[in-house]
């Protein structure tokens, strides 16, 4: 009897070790593996109907009888304890106000009683966004692009107003590759170069939540569909403004080089690069020639064959005409010439106009003008310390520059054909003597080229 | 006799004054071992918009900030005790949503939080309710926002 009751022993504790590997525990509950059968997913809806937010939970595998099968959450619920789901065909749906959104909430799979499935989930990371509506696209013909708008109902949310948001577009040759682009708001930009002239596009929008919220993608939006245009036509339209100015442009340059070859010579090049002064020219160049047989020229042969005249009358201002009696070497004849600083061409000067230089006659002969005088010679007038007077001619004769003589050709009166050397000017003056004066810049060579060169810069 | 009966009426009232403060005293958390990013992030992601809705309709320049606070953990004493506190014309505010987040918050991310609220809870059971004076309970809330922006400043150090 006691070898038959421990064998019953054994026996039946064997059958309870057998029948709890085998699946079926002894609360009840089922075990891991009949557990996978009973999995589910849930994704919550804040603020989907006013303030009213939405638990949506469902099987993963479509082929679980549901039949008697119930859904509950427990806890993070505002003023009560647990809520059950609303059966919608395959889907269990739960709408409330009563979500706390702060810390995790327990949902479960019933069969009566019985919790099937059990998941510990915070509601705030499982948001699902609504789907973006009203997806458009515009041509903007000016600036050759596609502008995308689209709207959602999160940004009037309190909640869940921050979500990143995908478009995607497609070439409808290219059924697979779609393209992608991500933006944080509700308007993106398609340049017109990027896509495919002449060809249809579709592009559809979905968002997921960026901010403090977590969860899914939303689903997709409704395809929108729009055709890109040519690009000829585009371009064309635009090549008559863009030919014209072209047009206007070239021109210009043209008639600007023609103009810059015209006028080199006379006008730019003076101004750009300014020619030195040549003393021996400007000289030259200043001196008019009033007579055909006027000669103008340094060199002493030129004057071979002119008549040089004797100047007997001299007018001299009495202030200048004791300094001229101390300096003046008794063979030279002086005259006097007044003229104004700069005005040399002018026939009428200013009477009291008279340059003296404290140098002596034999190194710098002081110059001066009459009044109303016109010299044959247009000497340039001096701005520098040294003034220019004119000489008289005295009795003696004419101290001629060998450099520079004047002549007024039909004189009655004749000059000495030696003369020493001297730095001087001599100009013959018919008009208001009747005979003709000599004048005579200072013998000094340098203070002649210095007077020629500034007389230069001020004309 | 009526003096003596009054005299000892107000040693009763003077003597639970007392205990009740001093149950107070030794309920009130300290606030140091907190979850300060979480507790941070619940305010943002929900508090915040909650305290908006309760204040909608009032201008910020409506009321005085006359509270302050100076470090993450007085900041949020500050803000419990304003919160679940109730004051003189103020009934407490617990079904506000705002108030009930809160406190959720403090009991996720802060140890001991909850044992804490649960015994004050209790002890102030006795105290009688008042009447809501609505123009009251906004001058408390007020103060909120402003207690909150001053624990976010602190966490940005």
């Amino acid at each position: 009897m006691t070898i038959l009751g421990t064998t019953f022993a054994v026996f039946f504790s064997l059958l309870q070790v057998v029948s709890g590997e085998s699946g079926y525990a002894q609360n009840g509950d089922l075990e891991d593996a009949e557990l996978d059968d009973y999995s589910f997913s849930c994704y919550s809806q804040l603020e989907v109907n006013g303030s009213q937010h939405s638990l949506t939970c469902a099987f993963e595998d479509p082929d679980v009888n549901t039949t008697n099968l119930e859904f509950e959450i427990c806890g993070a619920l505002v003023e009560v304890r647990c809520l059950n789901f609303r059966k919608l065909q395959e889907i269990y749906l739960i709408k409330t106000k009563k979500f706390l959104l702060i810390g995790n909430s327990k949902i479960c799979v019933k069969a009566g009683e019985k919790s099937l499935n059990c998941k510990n989930i915070n509601l705030a990371t499982i948001v699902k966004p609504e789907a973006p509506f009203d997806l458009s696209v515009i041509y903007r013909e000016g600036a050759n692009d596609f502008l995308v708008t689209f709207n959602t109902s999160h940004l009037q949310k309190k909640y869940v107003k921050v979500l990143m948001h995908d478009v995607a577009y497609r070439h409808e040759k290219d059924e697979n590759n779609w393209m992608h682009v991500n933006l944080s708001g509700t308007k993106l930009t398609l340049l017109q170069r990027m896509l495919q002239p002449k060809t249809t596009y579709e592009i559809k929008v979905r968002s997921i939540p960026h901010d403090y919220f977590k969860g899914f993608w939303s689903e997709w939006s409704p395809s929108y569909y729009f055709r890109t245009p040519e690009i000829n036509n585009h371009s064309g339209e635009t090549n008559p403004i863009l030919l014209t100015i072209s047009l206007l442009s070239v021109f210009s340059v043209v008639v600007l080089v023609i103009l810059a070859c015209v006028l080199w010579k006379k006008r730019i090049k003076p101004i750009i690069w300014p020619s030195l002064p040549d003393h021996k020219k400007t000289l030259e160049h200043l001196c008019k020639k009033p007579t055909k047989n006027l000669i103008v020229s340094f060199n002493p042969e030129s004057f071979l064959d002119c008549q040089i005249h004797r100047v007997d009358d001299i007018q001299a201002r009495d202030e200048v005409e004791g300094f001229l009696q101390d300096t003046v070497p008794p063979q030279l004849e002086e005259s006097e010439m007044q003229r104004p600083a700069g005005d040399v061409q002018s026939p009428s000067w200013p009477s009291e106009n008279v340059a003296t230089t404290p140098e002596t006659f034999g190194r710098d002969p002081p110059l001066r003008c009459l009044a109303g005088n016109v010299s044959a010679c247009d000497a340039p007038i001096l701005s520098s310390s040294r003034p220019l007077e004119c000489r008289e001619s005295g009795t003696n004769g004419p101290h001629v520059n060998q450099d520079l003589l004047l002549s007024l050709g039909t004189t009655n009166s004749t000059l000495p054909p030696s003369f020493p050397l001297q730095s001087r000017i001599l100009t013959l003056n018919p008009v208001a003597q009747g005979q003709p004066i000599l004048t005579f810049l200072g013998s000094n060579k340098e203070e002649a080229y210095v007077t020629m060169s500034s007389f230069y810069q001020n004309r | 006799m009526k003096n003596l009966g009054q005299s000892k009426k107000g040693e009763v009232s003077f003597r639970k004054i007392f205990i009740l403060q001093l149950v107070g005293l030794v309920l009130t958390y300290d606030f140091t071992n907190c979850d300060f990013t979480e507790i941070k992030k619940e305010y943002c992601r929900t508090i915040r918009e909650d305290l908006l809705t309760y204040m909608s309709g009032t201008k910020s320049t409506e009321f005085n900030t006359t509270i302050f606070c100076n470090n993450r953990s007085h900041c949020l004493t500050e803000i419990q005790r304003l919160t679940f506190n109730p004051t003189p014309g103020c009934a407490p505010l617990a079904k506000e949503l705002f108030v009930l987040r809160t406190n959720a918050t403090l009991a996720l991310w802060c140890p001991g939080y909850s044992e804490t609220q649960i015994n004050a809870t209790q002890a102030m059971k006795k105290r009688k309710k008042r009447k809501v004076t609505t123009n009251k309970c906004l001058e408390q809330v007020s103060q909120l926002p402003g207690l909150w922006r001053r624990f976010i400043r602190t966490l940005r150090k």
